[in-house]
């Protein structure tokens, strides 16, 4: 189950990195475009807002929580033995993934709209909706996943490897 | 009692070191189902995380992000401090004025306080080391350098601010260049000051042939085009910040791969950081607007700004408590967080009082950088000390003229709102 | 009338003629027909999201004014008067807006309805005017290349008399006509001096009808169901009146803007003769049927809708 989930985070990193670097090659090519040659794309807006970022946000969510990367307050939490400190984790990390999993099953239920409604983006290309909704929902469920599983491997062992401690804010 | 009890979620999971994402979505969540049950909790959920992302203004996170970290793999970073050294070495307190100068340098590539500081302990300090300089006044200057990249476009600080507070992100960034300038002139004055008055704090280094120092600036040359024309593209009219953002990963990528060969972990790196690091901003930014739209809705903040106008202080009073609190706030808080848990209630107020919010963004970004270096929590000489084996105190030590410089030069921005806003307004 | 608080959703500035003229006009309307027993509480700016057409069918407020060309992805029909071609002024444009979108009418029932939403007053604005910063245009040729700004549907209209059209946020249209990112862009003159662009914008094509926006003001319907029916009426009364009023200060602003704007030497406005106006309109006229195309492959009633808005059209006439 561990390592299913480990590969499962990395792939969706993966597929947000390559979004990311697609965001970067695809606004730069388009600014180009226009300045020589007076010929924007006229598909990147919608591609890069509406689909390409959502991408690579929700895609890097669980990844992030896992590397430790979502940043926090760490000067009560240096004082408290490591004990307490699994068993308040296993604390807000249920609570935490409830409200993910709601927000998941909010924004599925964007995606079903969108679908059953055909609703389609503005713009020179019309573009389908749901296509663009659809990248949260999934990426929110892999990060309620892991929560879960974090809280059942620190209730179980007192810590997980796993994960790696939100200490090190960074920016 | 309802946004009491919100509060006190929030502070409850930012104490035991929850994510602070994560504490501002459940406090957010939680007081929307007390106000008006579970529609308007859902209706938030799901609608704020693809409004967040969709944001236009948002893409310059990433690629800025991603810029910052291919600059600073590339080794071409290490590179400023030795040109800058070269060139003021000769100077007194020659070798930290080229810290300030390599710290306005990294700030014009990278929108990490921390990164740059870093960076700069693994140069600047050992440079300094050599010659003799006393530790804390070396520590000091390197610590109180990394903040300068908070400030120097491109600024995620900027950019998370701009998005918060509703104004231009493009505005946002210019008016950090003026005050940018300030403060590194700040930060040389005070190294040059302390220098002056008892010399063997910063022996002078030797001199370095005038051949080899413009080898030097050769080198450099191709970062210093891509950060002007980055910063020079937002101000002079070529591109949008989008554009700008993107146009300047590009560039630093093709410095990235011509410089050497590299290894795919060390691309993976680089990339992933970048995704991650915008990841949580991005979700920082959604939770932020889901916890302040709770907080519209008990209608707390319009209270708020109602108090603060109608109190007994002039405006300009009420200015110099805001300043004050952040820079207590500074001392204990990421600025990360200060930024996302003040900005949605204190802009109103700001602008209410009849002041630009965008020159308050410098004045917030500018005192949450104080915090940075002050102790207990001062990131930077957390950094500056584990690199350099340099103990905490010492740093804090080194550092304190810096932050009587830092209050005065804050001071000057509060009284001459131009010099934030003169650029921005050319734009116009 | 029992007393109550309405939640308002907005997503303009509270300085802006939408919430100045429009929703304050809607809400003075109403409290004084209940004795003050109504009230209002507004969020601007978005506060409550960007998306009003979702806050309002959440629950998250009870009304809300919808700007479709924000929210295309679930206002698609609305767009039908962004169609060029078919009204002059904004009270024609209004007119016949609400003929199809008040309830029982077509863009009624085919979209309000199914989301929950029940329009209480509609304003469809003058039609835009290509203005450009440097380049003028002063026939159909001289369209070509010319980067426009135009968002959404809007794109179409550009693209079929030349142009390039070239997405621009609002906040970003100052710095792209400044730099020239853009030559111009679809525009009307009532709003320029509104945003500052009054040395970016210098000529204007006046004579053609390349079609503008809507915006309605909307209460959720199953809060409308509840409510006492005198309450219900007085709504709907105070509605009919904005809608009137609103569409009559529009054009007015926006005469009134363009002619300042003229007098001060800021803007110089190109006529079209009656034969070159005739030859864009020949141009722009693909432009609804691609659009009903569209919306039927979609599996929406484009082609009906289009034809009650080309009847309603012919009726105002
Ligand atoms: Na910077
Ligand atoms: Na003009």
């Amino acid at each position: 189950m561990g390592l299913v989930l480990k590969r499962l985070e990395q792939a969706a990193m993966l597929i947000a990195m390559v979004s990311i670097t697609l965001i970067m090659l695809i606004v730069s090519f388009d600014a180009i475009l226009r300045y020589v040659f007076n010929a924007p794309l006229q598909w990147s807006y919608e591609l890069v807002g509406y689909y390409l970022m959502v991408v690579g946000i929700y895609f890097a969510l669980s990844g992030t929580f896992t590397s430790g990367d979502h940043v926090n307050i760490t000067l009560v939490r240096d004082m408290l033995p490591k004990r307490f400190l699994a068993w308040i984790d296993v604390v807000w990390c249920l609570v935490s993934a409830g409200i993910f999993a709601l927000l998941t099953l909010g924004t599925w239920r964007n995606v079903a709209d969108a679908w059953t409604h055909n609703e389609f983006i503005p713009g020179y290309i019309s573009w389908p909706s749901w296509l663009s909704h659809l990248w949260i929902p999934l990426g929110a469920a892999l990060l309620v996943v892991r929560l879960l599983y974090h809280v059942v491997i620190l209730a179980t062992r007192g810590h997980d490897d796993d994960v790696e401690d939100h200490g090190e804010p960074m920016e | 009692m309802i946004p009491l009890t919100g509060i006190l979620i929030l502070f409850a999971m930012l104490l035991v070191g929850a994510p602070i994402s994560f504490a501002m979505i459940v406090a957010g969540a939680a007081g929307l189902y007390m106000i008006g049950g579970e529609m308007p909790m859902m209706a938030i959920l799901s609608s704020f995380p693809r409004e967040t992302a969709i944001t236009r203004e948002f893409i310059t996170v990433p690629m800025f992000l991603l810029m910052a970290e291919l600059v600073l793999k590339s080794g071409i970073a290490d590179d400023l401090f030795r040109t800058a050294a070269a060139w003021f070495g000769r100077v007194r307190g020659g070798l930290g004025i080229a810290t300030a100068l390599a710290g306005a340098g990294f700030g014009a590539i990278c929108g990490s306080s921390t990164a740059a500081a870093a960076t700069l302990s693994s140069t600047s300090l050992p440079a300094m080391t050599k010659y003799n300089y006393e530790r804390p006044m070396a520590a000091g200057v390197v610590a109180i350098s990394g903040t300068l990249s908070m400030l120097i476009p491109p600024s995620v600080a900027m950019i998370v601010y701009g998005l918060l507070a509703d104004v231009s992100i493009a505005q946002m960034l210019v008016a950090g260049v003026v005050p940018g300038m300030l403060v590194t002139f700040t930060i040389g004055f005070t190294v040059w000051f302390l220098a002056w008055q008892k010399p063997e704090r910063a022996p002078i280094s030797e001199k370095v042939p005038l051949r080899e120092k413009i080898y030097l600036l050769r080198l450099i040359g191709p970062m210093l085009l891509l950060m002007l024309a980055v910063t020079g593209a937002i101000y002079g009219g070529v591109a949008t910040p989008s554009e700008a953002s993107a146009l300047g990963a590009f560039g630093a990528a093709i410095l990235y791969f011509a410089r050497a060969r590299r290894s795919w972990p060390e691309i993976y790196e680089v990339f992933s950081k970048a995704a991650r690091t915008s990841c949580m901003i991005a979700l920082i930014v959604m939770s932020a607007h889901v916890f302040s739209t709770f907080f519209a809705m008990t209608q707390t903040t319009q209270g708020l700004v109602r108090w603060v106008g109608d109190l007994p202080l002039p405006s300009w009073g009420v200015i110099i408590v805001l300043v004050l609190i952040y820079i207590l706030l500074g001392t204990f808080l990421d600025q990360m967080a200060i930024l996302v848990l003040t900005v949605p209630i204190v802009v109103p107020m700001v602008i209410n009082l009849g002041y630009d919010p965008i020159w308050w963004g410098v004045i917030v970004i500018v005192t949450a950088e104080l915090g940075m270096v002050t102790p207990p929590l001062g990131l930077n000489a957390f950094v500056v000390s584990r690199y350099s084996g340099t103990p905490v105190g010492e740093v804090f030590r080194g550092i304190w003229p810096h932050f009587i410089a830092h209050i005065i030069a804050i001071g000057i921005l509060l009284l001459f709102p131009a010099l934030s806003l003169w650029l921005p307004h050319q734009m116009n | 009338i029992d007393p109550r608080t309405f939640r308002v959703t907005q997503v303009f500035p509270s300085t802006h003629w939408h919430m100045t003229e429009g929703i304050q006009g809607f809400a003075d309307k109403v409290k004084e027909a209940t004795d003050g027993a109504i009230d209002f509480e507004i969020y601007h700016a978005g506060q409550l999201g960007k998306e009003s057409t979702t806050v309002v069918t959440s629950g998250l407020a009870d009304m809300g004014l919808l700007v479709p060309g924000y929210e295309v992805e679930k206002l698609p029909l609305t767009s039908v008067a962004e169609l060029p071609g078919y009204y002059d002024t904004a009270c024609e444009g209004t007119r016949q807006f609400w003929e199809l979108a008040q309830p029982g009418g077509a863009i009624y029932e085919a979209e309000y309805k199914p989301l929950g939403i029940r329009p209480l007053y509609v304003m469809t604005l003058r039609p835009y005017e290509v203005q450009t910063n440097e380049e003028i245009v002063e026939s159909v040729e001289d369209m070509k290349g010319l980067k426009l700004r135009a968002n959404g549907a809007m794109a179409k209209t550009v693209a079929a008399v030349g142009g390039t059209p070239v997405q621009v946020t609002s906040n970003e249209f100052y710095d792209a006509l400044a730099r020239g990112t853009v030559d111009g862009g679809m525009w009307i003159s009532g709003s320029t001096k509104l945003v500052g662009l009054e040395n970016v914008l210098n000529h204007t094509v006046t004579g053609t009808r390349m079609g503008a926006g809507s915006t309605f003001f909307a209460i959720s319907e199953r809060v409308y169901q509840s409510l006492d029916p005198e309450l219900q009426e007085i709504l709907t009364k105070a509605g009919e009146e904005m809608t009137m009023h609103m569409c009559e200060y529009l054009q007015n602003a926006d005469e009134t803007g363009e002619a300042e704007l003229v007098e001060e030497g800021k803007l110089t406005v190109h006529p079209l003769s009656d034969e070159e106006a005739a030859r864009w309109n020949e141009m722009l006229l693909p432009v609804a049927q691609q659009w009903a195309d569209e919306m039927d492959r979609s599996g929406r009633p484009g082609t009906e809708i289009l034809n009650a808005y080309k009847e309603a059209a012919d009726a105002i006439e």
